[in-house]
């Protein structure tokens, strides 16, 4: 690789992928080497200016936009700060009426630094990525009411990840706010947080108290934590090469040629979709806790076996976990802890009663979390019916729950036995399906037709071996597919019952060890699909 | 004995053991024969080596741009003239050289065209990475061919072969409009290209002449790939390097581009509609150069006029 290219600001775009050889065995190797050889008081400014590094490779001058957010949240949160300390030495030895009434002026104060604060950052995202389409809605609903203008659609060019670093953003003020954190009046330490290069592309949404602090630290590198964090990003490659990969032309077919499929078709193809968008994303997750392992950085999990759910609020507890957790502390909370939402509820839990009267505001503030679980991943009206189809669901389920309980009792249904369960997770895991195919769809008017489809003309059509010809895929692919999911679905059982299959392998001898580990990288260099014939997938998380 | 010291043995033997493994699977995945290598690599593009012996006139060289525009069998239904294109996805100026050497063997053309697209690119880390990895470690080259290993049940082909039927172009009739906005706004702007392509262009072009054809540079509709600083810097080069070049995009009165209709893929490539535009006033082009004789009718190329009738059907059934 020349130099020029190397240092060629946004031309590693590449290196978005984990998995690519720029990030895996150029960038990576380097950065742990520097930071290895680093003396201890200069490893966190060596991670930092890695984290930079990594940053300008991949989107240029873009940094800008990670820059100003980082100054931003560090001088908003100082101001905020300082707002809290006046508050506190306004209250000393003041009775309960004057502390209330002051704390009422000073927190509205700070309440006014935060909305602006947010409003810099959150209306800054909805800008980049979201004018276009609001433009583009606007235009649509002028033609309908034959009105002659027309608004030009704004184009801006969007930085890699700004949508997950512009949620810890957020985080961080609003935890200063609600006094959870102290602002840091190191701004380093809150670039480091902000700019961490592992997490930037893909997550996990970081909180401040979760991660500064180790950051900062910069612990050597022990031999342990390397090789256990090695062990993560290659089971995550496998993840990604062997199962995402090879599943993406058939899924590339179908989606994009779907009036050519049966519903029999279409309804494997959101299957492995849903299967390639997990593999995917846990696999990048995967690479990123690994990395930040070796450098000895602990990191908030973003999955935790979600097709083990049994209700879809639960696999909203195990999918995307930090995205979820941010939407609970920042969105749903605040609503339903708001002056009007409390007095609704109190209204209405006189006239509902207690179970459907608090659902009431309740279902409000979820309303509000899934159109932003939608809109969060991207601009287009199939996300924002994703994020309604599973506020619809939730809402459902909480709604019915008495009447189910009530069923179940009178006809002496165990929930808790084996097979309910079993059943309640192929239910959970069948609707999250359908979610995802419509996630995938190219525009929600072509979900709509795939789903009717699949509901109406289930039927495959054509013979086995005609339809995996015509869908660039043989038996084979499919079977290596098969055995890796299976892999995967072991590993995840036993993680279910609470054992660490990594911890549990460094228990054992080093020939069985070693064995373990070999064949694991012999798998992934045969079965992997990457060379001749496979055109490299972008990680799908990393464009939202 | 000391901690770091037995990591870093254990380490420098796992690393070992994996290479040595890594050159184990390299030996049983290679395949023998050349002939299959080629066939396994790229069926389209290698296909002209399952040409009959000196039958092609003209080679085309390029990236994907080039295999989307132009489609042969057009040319020799309208022109009676033979040509094959050689395109492959990120085609880099040092495998366009291989590729032509490599057909050469066995054809003997009178003109090689050069899609500029490949001018600007250079060779990326990733690829120069994977080639000296494939040198050392040929599984990763070969490693889809466990898929051969297996039982005959289990595959749906023996073997990839080569796929002559198209002679290089391929086929999309999918449509993506193009949002046209400032594409070929003239300006005195010149896009550099790299020291090493244009070694390569030089390179191209001698080896053309010693082999009695002519190298021409041709750019095709693009509105993503294409703007008038990379016309400028082409223009240059080919001036100073004697080579004839035909800028399509600057032609489009003679190529009247429909970019709503005529894009697969918002204006990267032509599709299928846009493809018999360009090739049309390219067949033409060739044409005029009066250096081809018509081979419609002659019992050699008996194989060309089936060929073309029968692409020419299946493109009507789409």
């Amino acid at each position: 690789m020349s130099l020029s290219s190397f240092l060629m600001p946004g031309g590693a775009s590449g290196m978005t992928s984990f998995f690519s050889i720029e990030y895996m065995f150029v960038f990576l190797p380097i950065a742990i080497v520097l930071y290895w050889l680093s003396p201890q008081k200069m490893r966190r400014y060596v991670l930092l200016f890695e984290s930079c590094a990594f940053f300008w490779l991949i989107s240029g001058k873009l940094i800008a936009y990670l820059i100003l957010s980082a100054v931003s949240i560090y001088g908003f949160g100082l101001w905020i700060e300082k707002i809290n300390a006046k508050k506190k030495e306004a209250i000393k030895g003041l009775d309960r009426e004057e502390k209330k009434k002051v704390k009422k002026k000073f927190t509205s104060r700070s309440r006014l630094v935060l909305a602006i604060a947010a409003v810099i950052h959150i209306g800054g995202l909805l800008v980049l990525k979201y004018s276009a389409f609001a433009v583009g809605n606007i235009n649509s609903l002028l033609a309908l009411m034959n009105v002659g203008v027309r608004m030009s659609v704004p184009k801006f060019i969007m930085p890699i990840g700004i949508s997950f670093f512009t949620l810890q953003a957020v985080s961080y003020l609003v935890d200063v706010y609600r006094d959870k954190i102290q602002a840091d009046k190191n701004f380093l330490r809150v670039f480091l947080w902000l700019s961490f290069f592992p997490q930037i592309v893909e997550g996990p949404i970081c909180r401040y108290s979760q991660t500064a602090e180790q950051l900062w630290k910069a612990e050597k590198i022990k031999f342990d934590s390397l090789t256990l964090g090695l062990q993560r990003i290659v089971f995550g490659m496998m993840k990604k090469l062997v199962v995402a990969d090879r599943l993406n032309p058939l899924i590339e077919n179908v989606f994009n040629n779907y009036n050519e499929y049966h519903g029999g078709v279409i309804a494997l193809a959101a299957v492995c979709y849903t299967i390639q968008l997990y593999m995917d994303f846990s696999g990048s997750m995967d690479a990123v806790m690994g990395t930040a392992q070796i450098f000895g950085i602990e990191m908030p999990e973003n999955f935790k076996r979600p097709f083990f759910s049994r209700t879809i609020s639960e696999f909203w507890k195990r999918w995307h976990v930090t995205l979820g957790e941010w939407l609970k502390d920042y969105i749903f909370y605040p609503i339903t802890m708001s002056k009007p939402m409390q007095k609704l509820t109190k209204s209405a839990r006189k006239k509902l009663g207690n179970h459907f009267g608090p659902l009431l505001a309740g279902s409000v503030a979820l309303f509000c979390v899934w159109f932003a679980n939608g809109l969060w991943h991207g601009a287009a009206w199939s996300y924002i019916f994703f994020g309604m189809y599973h506020f619809a669901l939730i809402l459902t389920g909480r709604i019915l729950a008495p009447a189910i309980n009530t069923v179940n009792g009178k006809f002496h249904v165990n929930t808790k036995s084996k097979p309910d369960q079993a059943m309640q997770i192929i239910r959970s895991d069948i609707l999250v399906v359908i979610g995802e195919l419509f996630f995938r769809a190219n525009g929600l008017r072509a979900g709509m037709k795939m789903f009717g489809r699949m509901v109406t003309d289930f039927s495959f059509g054509s013979s086995a071996h005609a339809l995996f010809t015509k869908l660039g895929v043989d038996y084979a692919d499919l079977l290596i597919v098969g055995v890796t999911v299976v892999i995967v679905f072991a590993v995840s059982v036993l993680n279910e019952k609470g054992m660490c299959v990594r911890a549990e392998l460094k228990k054992k001898n080093i020939v069985l060890r070693w064995a373990v580990l070999l064949a694991l990288c012999m798998y992934i260099v045969i079965f992997g699909a990457y060379g001749i014939g496979y055109m490299p997938v972008d990680p799908i998380y990393a464009n939202f | 004995m000391n901690k770091t010291l037995k990591n870093t043995i254990s380490a420098v033997l796992f690393i070992a053991i994996l290479a040595s493994m890594l050159m184990g699977f390299s030996f049983i995945m290679k395949p023998g024969k050349s002939a299959n290598v080629n066939a396994l690599e790229d069926p389209l593009t290698n296909g002209i080596l399952s040409e009959k012996k000196n039958t092609i006139d003209v080679i085309f060289l390029g990236d994907s741009e080039c295999y989307s525009t132009f489609i042969p069998l057009q040319i020799f239904k309208e022109q009676g003239i033979t040509s094959y294109v050689c395109g492959t996805s990120d085609q880099v100026l040092s495998y366009s050289y291989e590729l032509l050497a490599k057909s050469v063997k066995n054809q003997d053309p009178k003109v090689v065209v050069l899609e500029t697209n490949a001018i600007f690119r250079e060779v990326t880390s990733t690829k120069a990475f994977l080639n000296k990895a494939e040198g050392l470690f040929s599984v990763f080259k070969y490693h889809d061919r466990w898929k051969l290993l297996q039982p005959k049940s289990m595959r749906l082909n023996d073997a990839k072969t080569y796929d002559r039927r198209s002679k290089g172009y391929l086929f999309n009739m999918s449509v993506s409009p193009a949002d046209v906005g400032d594409y070929m706004k003239p300006d005195n702007s010149r896009e550099t290209i790299s020291k090493d392509n244009i070694k390569y262009i030089t390179k191209l072009r001698d080896y053309c002449k010693k082999n009695n054809a002519e190298l021409v540079l041709v750019s095709v509709p693009s509105t993503k790939n294409w703007n008038y600083s990379k016309h400028n810097a082409v223009a240059d080069m080919a001036n100073n390097l004697g080579i004839d070049y035909v800028d399509m995009n600057t032609l489009m009165e003679e190529i009247p581009i429909d970019w709503k209709n005529d894009t697969r893929d918002k204006g990267d490539h032509l599709n299928y509609l846009g493809a018999v535009k360009a090739t049309e006033y390219f067949g033409k082009y060739l044409e005029e150069k009066k250096i081809f004789s018509d081979k419609r009718k002659l019992d050699d190329y008996k194989d060309w006029n089936s060929s073309a009738d029968e692409f020419l059907l299946s493109v009507e059934k789409v």
